[in-house]
Protein backbone atom coordinates (compact mmCIF):
# COMPACT_ATOMS: atom_id res chain seq x y z
CA UNK A 1 0.00 0.00 0.00
CA UNK A 2 3.19 2.17 0.85
CA UNK A 3 6.42 1.68 0.03
CA UNK A 4 9.58 3.62 0.12
CA UNK A 5 12.70 2.82 -1.86
CA UNK A 6 15.95 4.25 -0.85
CA UNK A 7 14.87 7.83 0.14
CA UNK A 8 17.46 10.37 0.48
CA UNK A 9 17.35 13.81 1.52
CA UNK A 10 19.82 16.65 2.32
CA UNK A 11 19.09 20.26 3.34
CA UNK A 12 21.66 22.78 2.76
CA UNK A 13 22.90 24.84 6.06
CA UNK A 14 23.64 28.23 6.79
CA UNK A 15 24.58 30.99 4.21
CA UNK A 16 28.41 30.80 4.33
CA UNK A 17 29.73 33.09 1.98
CA UNK A 18 33.22 30.96 1.79
CA UNK A 19 33.46 27.83 0.18
CA UNK A 20 31.82 24.50 0.83
CA UNK A 21 28.21 25.00 2.28
CA UNK A 22 27.28 22.55 5.41
CA UNK A 23 25.05 19.92 4.69
CA UNK A 24 22.62 18.17 6.92
CA UNK A 25 21.46 14.66 5.49
CA UNK A 26 18.21 14.33 6.96
CA UNK A 27 17.15 11.16 5.33
CA UNK A 28 19.57 8.72 4.12
CA UNK A 29 18.45 5.50 2.39
CA UNK A 30 15.27 4.84 4.11
CA UNK A 31 13.01 1.48 2.66
CA UNK A 32 10.01 0.51 4.18
CA UNK A 33 7.07 -0.67 3.05
CA UNK A 34 3.41 -0.31 5.08
CA UNK A 35 0.50 -2.39 4.55
CA UNK A 36 -3.16 -2.30 5.02
CA UNK A 37 -4.75 -1.81 8.49
CA UNK A 38 -1.54 -1.50 10.23
CA UNK A 39 -0.41 1.04 12.27
CA UNK A 40 3.31 1.76 12.02
CA UNK A 41 4.91 3.89 14.73
CA UNK A 42 7.71 5.53 13.88
CA UNK A 43 9.96 6.98 17.12
CA UNK A 44 13.75 8.15 17.32
CA UNK A 45 15.44 11.26 19.22
CA UNK A 46 14.78 15.13 17.94
CA UNK A 47 16.41 15.66 14.76
CA UNK A 48 16.26 11.73 13.15
CA UNK A 49 14.65 13.27 10.12
CA UNK A 50 11.02 11.55 11.12
CA UNK A 51 9.26 14.66 10.26
CA UNK A 52 10.93 15.17 6.91
CA UNK A 53 9.86 11.29 5.64
CA UNK A 54 6.57 12.23 6.64
CA UNK A 55 6.90 15.30 4.45
CA UNK A 56 8.29 13.58 1.73
CA UNK A 57 5.77 11.16 1.45
CA UNK A 58 3.05 13.60 1.84
CA UNK A 59 4.50 15.20 -1.64
CA UNK A 60 6.07 18.22 0.55
CA UNK A 61 9.56 17.53 0.25
CA UNK A 62 10.41 16.28 -3.27
CA UNK A 63 13.55 13.79 -2.35
CA UNK A 64 16.91 14.11 -3.62
CA UNK A 65 16.41 10.09 -4.72
CA UNK A 66 14.61 6.95 -4.26
CA UNK A 67 10.41 6.51 -5.16
CA UNK A 68 7.52 7.09 -2.98
CA UNK A 69 5.21 3.82 -4.24
CA UNK A 70 1.60 4.65 -2.97
CA UNK A 71 -1.09 2.23 -4.25
CA UNK A 72 0.81 0.68 -6.80
CA UNK A 73 2.01 4.26 -8.10
CA UNK A 74 5.13 6.01 -8.04
CA UNK A 75 4.58 9.28 -6.89
CA UNK A 76 7.05 11.35 -8.45
CA UNK A 77 5.91 10.17 -12.06
CA UNK A 78 2.60 11.48 -11.69
CA UNK A 79 0.41 14.05 -13.35
CA UNK A 80 -1.12 16.89 -11.14
CA UNK A 81 -4.42 15.67 -11.77
CA UNK A 82 -3.38 11.86 -11.03
CA UNK A 83 -1.70 13.15 -8.02
CA UNK A 84 -4.70 15.07 -6.90
CA UNK A 85 -6.68 12.32 -6.90
CA UNK A 86 -4.50 9.73 -5.05
CA UNK A 87 -3.85 12.87 -2.48
CA UNK A 88 -7.13 12.36 -1.35
CA UNK A 89 -5.94 8.29 0.23
CA UNK A 90 -3.34 10.15 1.88
CA UNK A 91 -4.22 12.71 4.67
CA UNK A 92 -2.29 13.92 7.70
CA UNK A 93 -3.00 15.37 11.22
CA UNK A 94 0.07 17.26 12.43
CA UNK A 95 0.78 18.37 16.18
CA UNK A 96 -0.33 22.17 16.11
CA UNK A 97 -3.86 22.17 15.87
CA UNK A 98 -4.97 25.71 16.33
CA UNK A 99 -2.46 26.84 12.91
CA UNK A 100 -3.46 23.79 10.61
CA UNK A 101 -7.35 25.53 10.86
CA UNK A 102 -8.37 28.21 9.03
CA UNK A 103 -9.87 30.62 12.35
CA UNK A 104 -12.37 32.48 10.44
CA UNK A 105 -13.99 29.49 9.04
CA UNK A 106 -16.49 27.34 11.27
CA UNK A 107 -15.76 24.13 11.93
CA UNK A 108 -18.70 22.82 9.79
CA UNK A 109 -16.74 24.51 6.73
CA UNK A 110 -12.95 23.06 8.07
CA UNK A 111 -14.90 19.35 8.03
CA UNK A 112 -16.37 20.06 5.10
CA UNK A 113 -12.98 21.68 2.89
CA UNK A 114 -11.71 17.99 1.54
CA UNK A 115 -15.75 16.94 0.64
CA UNK A 116 -15.94 19.84 -1.02
CA UNK A 117 -12.83 19.84 -3.35
CA UNK A 118 -13.36 15.63 -4.20
CA UNK A 119 -16.57 15.07 -3.96
CA UNK A 120 -19.87 17.05 -5.59
CA UNK A 121 -22.30 16.83 -2.78
CA UNK A 122 -25.87 18.80 -2.11
CA UNK A 123 -25.62 20.71 1.14
CA UNK A 124 -28.03 18.78 2.96
CA UNK A 125 -26.07 15.89 2.01
CA UNK A 126 -22.98 17.63 3.26
CA UNK A 127 -24.52 18.52 6.42
CA UNK A 128 -25.42 15.43 7.12
CA UNK A 129 -21.83 13.91 6.81
CA UNK A 130 -20.37 16.39 8.58
CA UNK A 131 -22.59 15.46 11.46
CA UNK A 132 -22.02 11.94 11.21
CA UNK A 133 -18.02 12.73 10.82
CA UNK A 134 -18.54 14.96 14.50
CA UNK A 135 -20.07 12.25 16.17
CA UNK A 136 -17.56 9.51 14.90
CA UNK A 137 -14.93 11.62 16.93
CA UNK A 138 -17.16 12.40 19.55
CA UNK A 139 -18.31 16.10 19.62
CA UNK A 140 -21.72 17.16 19.36
CA UNK A 141 -23.23 17.94 15.71
CA UNK A 142 -23.99 21.41 17.36
CA UNK A 143 -20.60 22.29 17.36
CA UNK A 144 -20.75 22.54 13.45
CA UNK A 145 -21.31 26.24 13.78
CA UNK A 146 -18.45 26.91 16.25
CA UNK A 147 -14.98 28.70 15.44
CA UNK A 148 -12.17 26.97 16.05
CA UNK A 149 -10.94 29.27 19.44
CA UNK A 150 -14.32 28.33 20.71
CA UNK A 151 -13.29 24.76 21.70
CA UNK A 152 -9.85 23.45 23.83
CA UNK A 153 -6.29 21.93 22.07
CA UNK A 154 -8.04 18.28 22.01
CA UNK A 155 -11.15 18.84 20.74
CA UNK A 156 -9.83 20.96 17.75
CA UNK A 157 -7.04 17.90 17.36
CA UNK A 158 -10.75 15.87 17.19
CA UNK A 159 -11.60 17.92 14.31
CA UNK A 160 -8.64 17.70 12.27
CA UNK A 161 -9.10 13.93 12.95
CA UNK A 162 -12.76 14.04 11.56
CA UNK A 163 -10.88 16.28 8.58
CA UNK A 164 -8.36 13.66 7.44
CA UNK A 165 -10.94 10.91 7.75
CA UNK A 166 -13.98 12.57 5.84
CA UNK A 167 -12.65 11.19 2.42
CA UNK A 168 -12.19 7.41 3.83
CA UNK A 169 -8.11 7.98 2.94
CA UNK A 170 -6.10 4.88 2.97
CA UNK A 171 -3.59 6.14 4.66
CA UNK A 172 -3.05 8.40 7.86
CA UNK A 173 0.41 9.80 9.02
CA UNK A 174 0.22 11.98 12.38
CA UNK A 175 3.30 13.88 13.07
CA UNK A 176 2.78 14.14 17.35
CA UNK A 177 -0.70 15.05 16.33
CA UNK A 178 -1.48 13.80 20.09
CA UNK A 179 1.81 14.96 21.65
CA UNK A 180 0.91 18.17 23.40
CA UNK A 181 -3.00 17.10 24.67
CA UNK A 182 -3.82 15.80 28.14
CA UNK A 183 -3.80 12.30 28.49
CA UNK A 184 -6.96 11.59 29.39
CA UNK A 185 -7.74 13.35 26.07
CA UNK A 186 -4.94 11.40 24.69
CA UNK A 187 -6.27 7.92 25.22
CA UNK A 188 -9.48 8.77 23.99
CA UNK A 189 -8.54 9.53 20.78
CA UNK A 190 -5.77 6.71 20.80
CA UNK A 191 -8.72 4.69 21.56
CA UNK A 192 -10.64 6.24 18.47
CA UNK A 193 -8.12 5.61 16.10
CA UNK A 194 -7.85 2.26 16.55
CA UNK A 195 -11.07 1.70 16.18
CA UNK A 196 -11.30 3.73 12.96
CA UNK A 197 -8.59 1.63 11.93
CA UNK A 198 -10.53 -1.43 11.86
CA UNK A 199 -14.23 -0.21 10.60
CA UNK A 200 -12.16 1.58 7.55
CA UNK A 201 -9.16 -0.36 7.03
CA UNK A 202 -6.97 2.48 7.22
CA UNK A 203 -3.19 2.34 7.54
CA UNK A 204 -1.42 5.20 9.84
CA UNK A 205 2.22 6.07 10.26
CA UNK A 206 2.34 7.68 13.94
CA UNK A 207 5.13 9.69 14.22
CA UNK A 208 5.77 10.81 17.86
CA UNK A 209 8.76 11.17 20.50
CA UNK A 210 6.48 9.45 23.02
CA UNK A 211 7.04 5.69 23.33
CA UNK A 212 3.92 5.45 25.47
CA UNK A 213 2.06 6.82 22.95
CA UNK A 214 3.20 4.58 20.01
CA UNK A 215 3.17 1.68 22.11
CA UNK A 216 -0.26 2.19 22.68
CA UNK A 217 -1.23 2.27 19.49
CA UNK A 218 1.16 0.97 16.77
CA UNK A 219 1.56 -2.49 15.55
CA UNK A 220 4.94 -2.43 14.10
CA UNK A 221 7.72 -0.04 15.26
CA UNK A 222 10.96 1.66 13.15
CA UNK A 223 13.70 3.29 15.20
CA UNK A 224 15.43 6.28 13.09
CA UNK A 225 18.24 7.49 13.85
CA UNK A 226 20.36 10.30 12.15
CA UNK A 227 18.14 9.28 9.18
CA UNK A 228 18.57 5.91 8.99
CA UNK A 229 15.77 2.95 10.69
CA UNK A 230 18.18 1.40 12.57
CA UNK A 231 15.94 -1.10 13.90
CA UNK A 232 12.38 -2.83 13.37
CA UNK A 233 10.29 -4.26 15.90
CA UNK A 234 7.47 -6.49 14.41
CA UNK A 235 5.41 -7.38 17.67
CA UNK A 236 5.08 -4.86 19.78
CA UNK A 237 4.73 -6.96 23.18
CA UNK A 238 8.07 -7.32 22.45
CA UNK A 239 9.19 -3.82 23.59
CA UNK A 240 12.20 -5.15 25.97
CA UNK A 241 13.59 -7.00 22.82
CA UNK A 242 14.79 -3.77 21.31
CA UNK A 243 18.55 -4.27 21.04
CA UNK A 244 20.19 -0.86 19.19
CA UNK A 245 21.51 1.27 21.69
CA UNK A 246 19.42 4.30 20.45
CA UNK A 247 15.97 2.06 21.33
CA UNK A 248 16.92 1.28 24.77
CA UNK A 249 17.97 4.72 25.37
CA UNK A 250 15.07 5.85 24.37
CA UNK A 251 13.16 3.04 26.04
CA UNK A 252 14.99 3.73 29.53
CA UNK A 253 14.44 7.52 29.37
CA UNK A 254 10.27 7.01 29.75
CA UNK A 255 8.82 8.83 32.83
CA UNK A 256 7.31 7.04 34.68
CA UNK A 257 3.98 8.68 35.60
CA UNK A 258 4.73 7.38 39.18
CA UNK A 259 6.62 9.81 41.82
CA UNK A 260 9.22 7.11 42.88
CA UNK A 261 9.30 3.60 43.18
CA UNK A 262 7.14 3.05 46.11
CA UNK A 263 10.08 4.95 47.43
CA UNK A 264 10.99 8.68 47.86
CA UNK A 265 13.65 7.91 45.14
CA UNK A 266 13.28 9.70 41.79
CA UNK A 267 14.59 9.26 37.98
CA UNK A 268 15.35 12.69 37.91
CA UNK A 269 18.52 12.96 39.71
CA UNK B 1 10.19 24.00 54.38
CA UNK B 2 9.67 27.96 55.63
CA UNK B 3 11.10 28.62 52.93
CA UNK B 4 10.58 32.13 51.96
CA UNK B 5 8.20 32.09 48.33
CA UNK B 6 10.19 34.46 45.52
CA UNK B 7 6.79 34.60 44.06
CA UNK B 8 3.01 34.32 45.50
CA UNK B 9 -0.39 34.28 43.37
CA UNK B 10 -3.20 35.51 45.35
CA UNK B 11 -6.61 34.98 44.37
CA UNK B 12 -5.83 34.99 40.54
CA UNK B 13 -8.92 35.85 38.30
CA UNK B 14 -8.50 36.37 34.55
CA UNK B 15 -11.44 37.24 32.26
CA UNK B 16 -11.56 36.90 28.58
CA UNK B 17 -13.88 38.68 26.34
CA UNK B 18 -14.85 37.06 23.46
CA UNK B 19 -17.82 37.68 21.08
CA UNK B 20 -20.07 35.87 22.79
CA UNK B 21 -19.45 37.22 26.20
CA UNK B 22 -16.92 37.22 28.98
CA UNK B 23 -15.24 33.72 29.65
CA UNK B 24 -14.41 32.74 33.33
CA UNK B 25 -10.94 31.52 32.17
CA UNK B 26 -8.97 31.75 35.60
CA UNK B 27 -10.54 31.34 39.04
CA UNK B 28 -9.63 32.23 42.60
CA UNK B 29 -6.05 30.47 41.43
CA UNK B 30 -3.53 30.54 44.53
CA UNK B 31 0.11 29.69 45.03
CA UNK B 32 3.25 30.15 46.20
CA UNK B 33 6.51 29.29 44.02
CA UNK B 34 9.63 28.98 46.48
CA UNK B 35 13.33 29.44 46.03
CA UNK B 36 14.59 25.50 44.65
CA UNK B 37 11.16 24.16 44.30
CA UNK B 38 9.08 22.82 41.43
CA UNK B 39 5.71 23.85 41.65
CA UNK B 40 3.98 21.69 39.08
CA UNK B 41 0.43 22.64 37.51
CA UNK B 42 -1.50 19.85 35.15
CA UNK B 43 -5.10 19.86 33.43
CA UNK B 44 -7.27 19.55 30.74
CA UNK B 45 -5.95 21.61 27.84
CA UNK B 46 -7.86 24.58 27.91
CA UNK B 47 -8.28 24.65 31.48
CA UNK B 48 -6.11 27.92 31.20
CA UNK B 49 -2.89 26.92 32.34
CA UNK B 50 -0.91 29.07 29.71
CA UNK B 51 -2.99 31.97 30.68
CA UNK B 52 -2.06 32.10 34.34
CA UNK B 53 1.53 31.92 33.19
CA UNK B 54 0.99 34.56 30.98
CA UNK B 55 -0.17 37.04 33.85
CA UNK B 56 2.98 36.47 35.73
CA UNK B 57 5.08 37.93 32.95
CA UNK B 58 2.09 40.37 32.24
CA UNK B 59 1.93 39.61 29.31
CA UNK B 60 -0.92 38.65 28.75
CA UNK B 61 -3.05 39.16 25.10
CA UNK B 62 -5.27 41.96 24.63
CA UNK B 63 -8.68 40.57 25.32
CA UNK B 64 -7.93 38.83 28.61
CA UNK B 65 -7.55 40.55 31.35
CA UNK B 66 -6.54 40.28 35.38
CA UNK B 67 -10.09 40.92 37.29
CA UNK B 68 -8.69 40.47 40.52
CA UNK B 69 -5.68 39.13 42.69
CA UNK B 70 -2.23 39.83 42.89
CA UNK B 71 1.04 38.68 42.15
CA UNK B 72 3.98 39.08 45.01
CA UNK B 73 7.43 39.10 43.51
CA UNK B 74 9.91 40.67 45.23
CA UNK B 75 7.34 42.58 48.21
CA UNK B 76 5.44 44.20 44.87
CA UNK B 77 3.10 43.25 43.32
CA UNK B 78 3.74 42.62 39.26
CA UNK B 79 0.47 43.89 38.35
CA UNK B 80 1.04 47.26 39.16
CA UNK B 81 4.37 47.39 37.52
CA UNK B 82 5.80 49.61 34.66
CA UNK B 83 6.05 48.17 31.29
CA UNK B 84 9.73 49.48 31.50
CA UNK B 85 10.17 47.41 35.04
CA UNK B 86 8.28 44.43 34.05
CA UNK B 87 10.98 44.45 31.09
CA UNK B 88 13.80 44.26 33.09
CA UNK B 89 12.30 41.59 34.96
CA UNK B 90 11.45 39.31 31.98
CA UNK B 91 14.01 36.78 30.94
CA UNK B 92 16.29 37.70 33.83
CA UNK B 93 14.81 37.68 37.07
CA UNK B 94 11.88 35.49 35.73
CA UNK B 95 12.29 33.78 32.59
CA UNK B 96 10.24 31.35 30.57
CA UNK B 97 10.31 28.80 27.88
CA UNK B 98 6.86 28.18 26.17
CA UNK B 99 5.63 25.88 24.48
CA UNK B 100 5.81 26.14 20.88
CA UNK B 101 9.53 27.60 20.60
CA UNK B 102 9.12 28.60 17.44
CA UNK B 103 7.01 31.70 18.41
CA UNK B 104 9.82 32.71 20.41
CA UNK B 105 11.88 33.39 17.73
CA UNK B 106 12.34 35.98 14.90
CA UNK B 107 11.89 33.85 12.28
CA UNK B 108 14.22 36.22 9.96
CA UNK B 109 16.83 36.13 12.90
CA UNK B 110 19.60 33.76 12.82
CA UNK B 111 19.72 31.71 16.77
CA UNK B 112 23.09 33.48 17.10
CA UNK B 113 21.91 36.60 16.32
CA UNK B 114 18.99 36.52 18.82
CA UNK B 115 20.96 34.36 21.54
CA UNK B 116 23.98 37.31 21.43
CA UNK B 117 21.52 40.50 21.35
CA UNK B 118 19.14 38.56 24.48
CA UNK B 119 22.09 38.28 26.62
CA UNK B 120 23.69 41.61 25.86
CA UNK B 121 20.42 43.27 26.75
CA UNK B 122 20.61 41.56 30.10
CA UNK B 123 24.35 41.19 31.04
CA UNK B 124 27.28 43.60 30.57
CA UNK B 125 29.21 41.60 28.25
CA UNK B 126 31.43 41.98 24.37
CA UNK B 127 29.26 40.54 21.24
CA UNK B 128 32.78 38.31 21.42
CA UNK B 129 32.07 37.20 24.94
CA UNK B 130 28.57 36.86 24.39
CA UNK B 131 28.98 34.41 21.66
CA UNK B 132 31.67 32.19 23.57
CA UNK B 133 28.78 31.67 26.63
CA UNK B 134 25.97 30.92 23.59
CA UNK B 135 28.20 28.14 22.41
CA UNK B 136 29.22 26.83 25.84
CA UNK B 137 25.79 26.68 26.99
CA UNK B 138 23.93 25.28 23.47
CA UNK B 139 27.00 22.39 24.13
CA UNK B 140 25.45 22.13 27.79
CA UNK B 141 22.39 21.17 25.95
CA UNK B 142 24.21 18.51 23.59
CA UNK B 143 23.59 20.60 20.37
CA UNK B 144 25.69 19.51 17.56
CA UNK B 145 28.52 22.24 16.01
CA UNK B 146 27.20 24.88 18.13
CA UNK B 147 29.07 27.27 16.13
CA UNK B 148 27.57 26.26 13.28
CA UNK B 149 23.95 26.38 14.89
CA UNK B 150 24.51 30.16 15.86
CA UNK B 151 24.65 30.96 11.79
CA UNK B 152 21.03 28.87 11.53
CA UNK B 153 17.43 30.32 11.15
CA UNK B 154 14.71 28.81 13.38
CA UNK B 155 12.94 26.93 10.68
CA UNK B 156 16.24 24.97 9.85
CA UNK B 157 15.67 23.31 12.95
CA UNK B 158 13.43 20.59 14.20
CA UNK B 159 11.20 21.35 16.94
CA UNK B 160 12.92 19.02 19.86
CA UNK B 161 16.20 21.47 18.42
CA UNK B 162 14.54 24.83 18.79
CA UNK B 163 13.80 23.90 22.18
CA UNK B 164 17.00 23.48 23.70
CA UNK B 165 18.05 26.72 22.28
CA UNK B 166 15.26 28.43 23.59
CA UNK B 167 16.21 26.53 26.82
CA UNK B 168 19.86 27.09 26.80
CA UNK B 169 19.51 30.83 26.52
CA UNK B 170 17.03 30.81 29.12
CA UNK B 171 19.59 29.02 31.43
CA UNK B 172 22.56 31.51 30.43
CA UNK B 173 20.66 34.46 31.66
CA UNK B 174 20.30 32.40 35.75
CA UNK B 175 17.13 33.53 36.55
CA UNK B 176 15.79 33.63 40.04
CA UNK B 177 12.13 32.39 38.56
CA UNK B 178 11.92 30.19 35.58
CA UNK B 179 8.26 29.09 34.03
CA UNK B 180 7.99 26.34 32.07
CA UNK B 181 4.81 26.00 29.84
CA UNK B 182 5.12 22.77 28.44
CA UNK B 183 8.78 22.55 27.94
CA UNK B 184 9.35 19.04 26.53
CA UNK B 185 6.39 18.62 25.14
CA UNK B 186 8.37 18.94 21.76
CA UNK B 187 11.03 16.42 22.91
CA UNK B 188 11.66 12.98 22.58
CA UNK B 189 12.22 10.72 25.46
CA UNK B 190 16.23 10.98 26.31
CA UNK B 191 15.85 15.01 25.43
CA UNK B 192 13.37 15.48 27.94
CA UNK B 193 15.42 13.64 30.34
CA UNK B 194 18.28 15.26 29.77
CA UNK B 195 16.31 18.51 30.35
CA UNK B 196 14.26 17.99 33.21
CA UNK B 197 17.90 16.83 35.03
CA UNK B 198 19.15 20.18 33.52
CA UNK B 199 16.27 21.90 35.28
CA UNK B 200 16.61 20.36 38.26
CA UNK B 201 20.54 21.03 38.27
CA UNK B 202 19.48 24.94 37.94
CA UNK B 203 17.20 24.96 40.83
CA UNK B 204 19.50 23.04 42.84
CA UNK B 205 22.85 24.60 41.84
CA UNK B 206 21.75 28.31 41.65
CA UNK B 207 17.66 27.91 43.69
CA UNK B 208 15.68 29.04 40.89
CA UNK B 209 11.99 28.17 41.46
CA UNK B 210 10.09 26.97 39.12
CA UNK B 211 6.71 26.65 37.94
CA UNK B 212 6.63 23.62 35.66
CA UNK B 213 3.24 23.32 33.45
CA UNK B 214 3.25 19.66 32.23
CA UNK B 215 0.16 17.44 30.85
CA UNK B 216 2.81 14.60 30.92
CA UNK B 217 2.07 13.07 34.49
CA UNK B 218 5.64 11.41 34.00
CA UNK B 219 7.05 14.88 33.89
CA UNK B 220 5.59 16.26 36.78
CA UNK B 221 5.92 13.34 39.12
CA UNK B 222 9.50 13.17 38.37
CA UNK B 223 9.98 16.76 39.13
CA UNK B 224 7.41 18.69 40.94
CA UNK B 225 7.58 19.06 44.60
CA UNK B 226 4.01 20.39 45.12
CA UNK B 227 1.50 20.00 42.64
CA UNK B 228 -1.89 21.42 41.74
CA UNK B 229 -4.87 20.32 39.13
CA UNK B 230 -6.82 22.71 36.90
CA UNK B 231 -10.16 22.18 35.53
CA UNK B 232 -12.07 24.92 34.12
CA UNK B 233 -10.06 27.53 35.18
CA UNK B 234 -9.88 26.37 38.98
CA UNK B 235 -7.57 24.69 40.96
CA UNK B 236 -9.58 21.67 42.00
CA UNK B 237 -6.97 19.74 43.84
CA UNK B 238 -3.40 21.09 45.28
CA UNK B 239 -0.95 18.66 47.12
CA UNK B 240 2.24 17.35 47.61
CA UNK B 241 3.35 15.39 44.61
CA UNK B 242 3.10 12.02 46.86
CA UNK B 243 0.13 12.65 48.42
CA UNK B 244 -1.26 13.90 45.01
CA UNK B 245 -0.35 10.57 43.16
CA UNK B 246 -1.02 8.31 45.79
CA UNK B 247 -4.39 9.63 47.01
CA UNK B 248 -6.10 11.79 44.63
CA UNK B 249 -9.25 13.24 45.86
CA UNK B 250 -10.99 15.40 43.52
CA UNK B 251 -12.80 12.87 40.83
CA UNK B 252 -11.14 14.70 38.20
CA UNK B 253 -7.98 14.11 39.30
CA UNK B 254 -9.20 10.32 39.57
CA UNK B 255 -9.78 10.44 36.22
CA UNK B 256 -6.63 12.00 34.59
CA UNK B 257 -4.58 9.48 37.12
CA UNK B 258 -6.35 6.12 35.97
CA UNK B 259 -5.73 7.63 32.19
CA UNK B 260 -2.05 6.99 32.73
CA UNK B 261 -0.97 4.78 29.66
CA UNK B 262 2.95 4.10 30.84
CA UNK B 263 4.14 1.27 29.07
CA UNK B 264 1.00 -0.56 28.67
CA UNK B 265 -0.57 -2.03 25.70
CA UNK B 266 -4.43 -0.12 24.44
CA UNK B 267 -6.03 -3.69 24.75
CA UNK B 268 -5.05 -3.64 28.48
CA UNK B 269 -6.91 -0.50 28.98
CA UNK B 270 -10.25 0.92 28.91
CA UNK B 271 -10.89 4.44 29.67
CA UNK B 272 -14.35 5.81 29.52
CA UNK B 273 -15.39 8.17 27.04
CA UNK B 274 -16.12 11.56 28.11
CA UNK B 275 -18.73 12.72 25.33
CA UNK B 276 -19.55 16.15 27.08
CA UNK B 277 -18.08 19.02 25.85
CA UNK B 278 -16.00 20.98 28.20
CA UNK B 279 -17.41 23.35 30.56
CA UNK B 280 -19.04 26.57 28.95
CA UNK B 281 -17.22 28.92 30.54
CA UNK B 282 -19.52 31.87 29.85
CA UNK B 283 -21.40 33.72 32.18
CA UNK B 284 -21.21 30.73 34.36
CA UNK B 285 -22.49 31.00 37.79
CA UNK B 286 -20.19 29.40 40.62
CA UNK B 287 -20.76 25.88 40.60
CA UNK B 288 -18.47 23.03 40.30
CA UNK B 289 -16.37 23.21 36.84
CA UNK B 290 -16.55 19.33 36.69
CA UNK B 291 -20.49 19.51 37.26
CA UNK B 292 -21.22 18.33 33.86
CA UNK B 293 -18.60 15.22 33.54
CA UNK B 294 -18.52 14.43 37.22
CA UNK B 295 -19.92 10.97 37.92
CA UNK B 296 -20.01 11.45 41.90
CA UNK B 297 -22.22 14.40 40.92
CA UNK B 298 -25.76 15.06 42.63
CA UNK B 299 -27.81 18.13 43.14
CA UNK B 300 -25.94 19.38 45.70
CA UNK B 301 -22.94 20.12 44.08
CA UNK B 302 -24.65 22.90 41.53
CA UNK B 303 -25.92 24.81 44.64
CA UNK B 304 -22.74 25.30 45.98
CA UNK B 305 -19.89 28.10 45.67
CA UNK B 306 -17.09 25.73 45.58
CA UNK B 307 -14.27 26.75 47.91
CA UNK B 308 -10.46 25.24 47.78
CA UNK B 309 -10.71 23.32 51.22
CA UNK B 310 -8.35 21.54 53.46
CA UNK B 311 -8.87 17.72 53.17
CA UNK B 312 -5.60 16.93 55.16
CA UNK B 313 -2.38 19.00 55.68
CA UNK B 314 -1.08 20.11 52.81
CA UNK B 315 -3.73 18.82 50.88
CA UNK B 316 -6.19 21.02 49.19
CA UNK B 317 -9.66 19.73 47.24
CA UNK B 318 -12.14 21.69 45.58
CA UNK B 319 -15.35 18.95 45.80
CA UNK B 320 -18.42 19.19 47.97
CA UNK B 321 -17.74 15.67 48.37
CA UNK B 322 -14.16 14.73 49.14
CA UNK B 323 -14.52 16.44 52.59
N1 LIG C 1 13.95 23.24 5.84
C1 LIG C 1 15.09 22.77 6.39
N2 LIG C 1 16.29 23.33 6.11
C2 LIG C 1 17.42 22.85 6.65
N3 LIG C 1 17.50 21.81 7.50
C3 LIG C 1 16.34 21.19 7.82
C4 LIG C 1 15.08 21.64 7.31
N4 LIG C 1 14.10 20.85 7.82
C5 LIG C 1 14.72 19.94 8.63
N5 LIG C 1 16.08 20.15 8.63
C6 LIG C 1 17.08 19.35 9.36
O1 LIG C 1 16.85 17.97 9.08
C7 LIG C 1 17.05 17.17 10.25
C8 LIG C 1 15.81 16.31 10.50
O2 LIG C 1 14.73 17.16 10.86
P1 LIG C 1 13.27 16.59 11.16
O3 LIG C 1 12.39 17.77 11.37
O4 LIG C 1 12.88 15.62 10.11
O5 LIG C 1 13.50 15.83 12.54
P2 LIG C 1 12.46 15.08 13.48
O6 LIG C 1 12.94 13.67 13.61
O7 LIG C 1 11.08 15.29 13.02
O8 LIG C 1 12.71 15.82 14.87
P3 LIG C 1 11.68 16.31 16.00
O9 LIG C 1 11.39 15.10 16.85
O10 LIG C 1 12.48 17.32 16.79
O11 LIG C 1 10.48 16.89 15.33
C9 LIG C 1 17.40 18.13 11.37
O12 LIG C 1 18.79 18.13 11.56
C10 LIG C 1 16.93 19.48 10.87
O13 LIG C 1 17.74 20.51 11.37
N1 LIG D 1 -6.34 34.99 22.61
C1 LIG D 1 -7.40 34.34 23.10
N2 LIG D 1 -8.65 34.80 22.88
C2 LIG D 1 -9.73 34.18 23.37
N3 LIG D 1 -9.66 33.04 24.11
C3 LIG D 1 -8.46 32.53 24.36
C4 LIG D 1 -7.26 33.14 23.87
N4 LIG D 1 -6.20 32.39 24.27
C5 LIG D 1 -6.72 31.37 24.97
N5 LIG D 1 -8.06 31.44 25.03
C6 LIG D 1 -8.97 30.53 25.73
O1 LIG D 1 -8.67 30.57 27.12
C7 LIG D 1 -8.78 29.29 27.71
C8 LIG D 1 -7.52 28.94 28.48
O2 LIG D 1 -6.46 28.77 27.57
P1 LIG D 1 -4.98 28.33 27.99
O3 LIG D 1 -4.14 28.54 26.79
O4 LIG D 1 -4.60 29.00 29.25
O5 LIG D 1 -5.18 26.77 28.26
P2 LIG D 1 -4.09 25.69 28.72
O6 LIG D 1 -4.54 25.18 30.04
O7 LIG D 1 -2.73 26.25 28.61
O8 LIG D 1 -4.33 24.54 27.64
P3 LIG D 1 -3.26 23.62 26.82
O9 LIG D 1 -2.96 22.46 27.71
O10 LIG D 1 -4.06 23.18 25.63
O11 LIG D 1 -2.09 24.48 26.49
C9 LIG D 1 -9.10 28.33 26.57
O12 LIG D 1 -10.47 28.02 26.62
C10 LIG D 1 -8.77 29.09 25.31
O13 LIG D 1 -9.64 28.73 24.27
S1 LIG E 1 -18.41 19.07 43.76
FE1 LIG E 1 -19.81 17.54 42.95
S2 LIG E 1 -19.65 17.80 40.72
FE2 LIG E 1 -17.92 18.85 41.62
S3 LIG E 1 -16.28 17.36 41.59
FE3 LIG E 1 -17.23 17.21 43.58
S4 LIG E 1 -18.77 15.61 43.35
FE4 LIG E 1 -18.17 16.24 41.30
MG1 LIG F 1 9.36 16.41 13.79
MG1 LIG G 1 -1.07 25.89 27.35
Amino acid sequence: MLELKGIKKTYLLGNSVWGKRKTVEAVKNVSLTLEERVCLGLVGKSGSGKSTLGKIILGLEKPDQGEVWFQGKNLSNLKAKELKELRRNLQVVFQDCYSSVNPRLTIGEIIAEPLRNYERLTSVQEKKKVQELLEIVGLCTEDIHKYPYQFSGGQLQRINIARAIALKPKLIIFDEAVSALDVLVQVQILNLLAQLKEEFHLSYLFISHDLQAVNYIADRLAVMYNGEIVEWLDDMEQLERLEHPVSKKLLSSVLLPYPGHGSDTKMIY
Amino acid sequence: MGQQPILTVNNLNIDVSTPYGVTRTVRDVSFKIEAGKVFGLVGESGSGKTMTCMSLLNLLPDEAKVVKGSIQFRNKDILNYSEEDMRKVRGSEIATIMQNPMTAFNPVRTIGRHFIETLRTHLPITKHQAREMAVAYLEKMDLPYPKNLLKQYPFQLSGGMLQRVMIAITMSLNPSILIADEPTTALDATNQLQILKQLNWLRKEYDTGILLVSHDLGVIAQLADEVAVMYGGYIVEKAPVFKLFNRPMHPYTRVLLESRIGLTRRKTKIVKHISVPPPNLINRENTCPFLERCEDADHTCSSYNLELKEYEKDHLVRCLKSR
